[in-house]
């Protein structure tokens, strides 16, 4: 008898024990939503540099680099936004037009976007003139972007100077890529 | 074979926990016991045999980081990630354990008792890499932060265990025992000895590029055995494997008084040699990125336009290097420690001056406690507990626990032995704090098993 009720006491506690309640076990609705920064484009030249040019029409200042790598699958697949920020120090006595250009495989420009620079204290000259410059860019423009093949990125100058100073640029490039479950 | 294996690995682990046994430790009616402490006071009967895939079947989980609760609840399951992962302490870990034995046979001969079987068992450790799940949820965009790499550690090991032990009853008050152990293998992996860090730091009015983003001294080694041919596994070459081990449990049992009573056990003092069917991968380097450092060619001189990013991957390919090779390694099996003070008191008195006998010396219950630790690669795993057991007209054998972990702050465990006619079943509870409902639970486990005592 007391065996019966010892068996029948461990049955009873065997089966309460490990229970879940009955809610509704979804993972569907999992996101990760990360933004990554890198490094983008840097460089700097002084006055005289620029009013040599590094090409025939002078007063131009150019450069370019592939970016293929822009077009892998999880930028495809997963990009959401992507911006830039630059940021731009000139001393260079005169406004310098900054012409960010990708280039696609047919040599077509897919975005463009032209910045220039500005007296920040009138009255006093060309002082030292540090800027900020950032950009969204579009649903749209990003899928051009990264589809693109190769980034120009030219400096000038209206004409040829006398001027003096130094110009500096530094960038980078934010990505946020959307993950959905 | 993927499917069968994984229900063999899944079919018993109803639940998981943290590897420690401590209800069924020192269960001197139970020869399942013994595997806790080869050196325990067993009653030593002529003969037992447990029922063979029933004799032991265990299996525990613990998660310091968050319960499923935590992750499945009436709120948005993206903020509830948030919340975890801003919870996360940098040595929070998951850990489970499953194990199967599949022959236990005892048997007496003069004072000795000698035991032997085969048990299957699979063991994983995982260590929350914090910073790097910062890294995939977030990004490093805002974060101005570096990130460590030696988060990322993790173990697993699915083997299978030939064992044989002595239990020795040296006088009426000292028992010592000792079990050898040949391990066997075809699937582990682990990633123990990562270093090096990422860092993302704003640099805006230095020279510099306007992130300080580098790399510094990476070190990354994850060893695997079995994986590559994985889809190729059969049933047997899982359970049964080709990389072969050793280890040595050791234990003790000592009366000072008719009561007093302590107890001691090192169980997997071993390590398997994996050289069959490895692989091992390692990434080593550092890499300072300042993106692309335009330098304006003179094109009207027909300098050549740079590839700057090609020029950047080169120099990372360069920098950080990718090795793999199929040479063999070491996997230390995580070492357990027992130790346990009890006092007897309660039933029948002995007050004679006899030599110690056998069981029991004296009382049907006890009143204790009992320290459990495991080494795992980056912290001990500890568990301290107050016991109290009672018997029943020997029985029914029953274990209440209160302990301390890691897991809780304050856990319960409940034990059962049933011991009739020669037939012992025990069924075990550790951490049933949260047993109504295990969604809530940081950790579980439970053991349980059927052998025959003669």
């Amino acid at each position: 008898m007391m065996t019966k009720k010892i068996l029948l006491g461990l049955f009873v506690f065997s089966t309460l024990i490990s229970c879940v309640d009955d809610r509704d076990v979804d993972f569907s609705g999992i996101e990760a939503n990360p933004t990554y920064e890198a490094n983008f484009v840097d460089f700097n030249f002084s006055a005289e540099d620029i009013n040599n040019g590094n090409s025939e029409s002078g007063n131009v200042y150019s450069d370019a680099t592939e970016i293929d790598f822009f077009e892998q699958d999880i930028n495809l697949d997963h990009l959401e936004s992507l911006s830039f920020q630059m940021n731009v120090e000139s001393t260079i006595n005169s406004e310098l037009k900054i012409d960010l250009q990708f280039v696609n495989q047919e040599e077509e420009i897919a975005f463009r976007r032209i910045e220039s620079t500005r007296t920040i204290r009138p009255g006093y000259g060309f002082s030292p003139n540090y800027e900020i410059v950032e950009f969204n860019l579009t649903e749209t423009e990003i899928m051009d972007v990264i589809q693109s093949d190769h980034v120009i990125i030219s400096v000038s100058q209206e004409s040829e100077a006398t001027n003096n100073g130094t110009f500096e640029l530094k960038s980078l490039a934010r990505f946020s890529y959307l993950y959905t479950q | 074979m993927n499917k069968t294996l994984i229900l063999i690995i899944l079919f018993f682990p109803t639940f998981i926990l943290a590897q420690d046994r401590g209800l069924l430790y020192n269960q001197t009616h139970n020869p399942q016991a013994l595997m806790q402490n080869p050196g325990m006071r067993y009653e030593q009967t002529d003969f037992h045999i447990g029922m063979p895939g029933l004799s032991s079947v265990y299996a525990s989980f613990g998660n310091t980081g968050f319960t499923f609760n935590d992750l499945i609840n009436d709120n948005d399951i993206n903020d509830n990630i948030d919340g975890i992962l801003e919870r996360l302490s940098p040595n929070g870990f998951f850990t489970f354990t499953q194990s199967l034995d599949l022959i236990n046979v005892g048997w007496l001969y003069k004072s000795y008792y000698f035991t032997t079987g085969i048990y299957q068992e699979l063991d994983a450790n995982f260590y929350y890499p914090r910073d790097m799940l910062d890294l995939v949820f977030k990004g490093n965009a805002g974060q101005n932060r570096v990130y460590r790499f030696d988060d990322l550690n993790f173990t697993g090991n699915l083997q299978t265990v030939l064992h044989f032990g002595i239990n020795k009853k040296i006088n009426g008050k000292l028992f010592l025992g000792s079990r050898v152990k040949l391990y066997t293998s075809n699937l582990n992996i682990k990633s123990t000895d990562n270093s090096g860090t990422f860092s993302s730091i704003y640099n805006p009015t230095g020279n510099d590029a306007l992130l300080f983003q580098n790399i510094r001294r990476l070190d990354l080694t994850f060893q695997s055995t079995g994986l590559d041919n994985f889809d190729e596994m059969s049933v047997g070459d899982a359970v049964l494997g080709s990389n072969l081990g050793i280890g040595f449990d050791f234990g003790m049992s000592y009366h000072f008084t008719r009561q007093a009573e302590i107890t001691a056990s090192v169980l997997d003092f071993g390590l398997i040699r994996f050289n069959k069917d490895t692989r091992i991968d390692r990434v080593v380097g550092s890499y300072y990125y300042t993106g692309a450092q335009f330098n304006f060619p003179q094109f009207d001189a027909n300098e050549d336009i740079n590839d700057y990013f090609q020029a950047v991957e080169d120099e990372v390919r360069e920098s950080i290097r990718t090795e793999e090779s199929d040479r063999a390694y070491t996997y230390f099996q995580p070492i357990k420690f027992n130790l346990a003070f009890s006092l007897s008191f309660g039933g029948d008195k002995n007050d004679c001056n006899c030599a110690y006998d056998f069981n029991p010396i004296e009382g049907n219950q006890k009143l204790g406690v009992q320290f459990f630790s495991l080494l795992r690669p980056k912290h001990f795993q500890n568990t301290l507990s107050a016991f109290y057991e009672r018997s029943f007209g020997n029985i029914l054998h029953t274990k209440i626990m209160l302990g301390f972990d890691q897991f809780n702050n304050t856990n319960y465990g409940l034990g059962f032995g049933l011991d009739l006619k020669g037939v012992n079943l025990f069924l075990n509870f550790d951490r049933i704090n949260d047993i109504e409902n295990l969604y809530y639970a940081n950790a579980f486990s439970v053991q349980t098993g059927l052998s025959f005592k003669f």
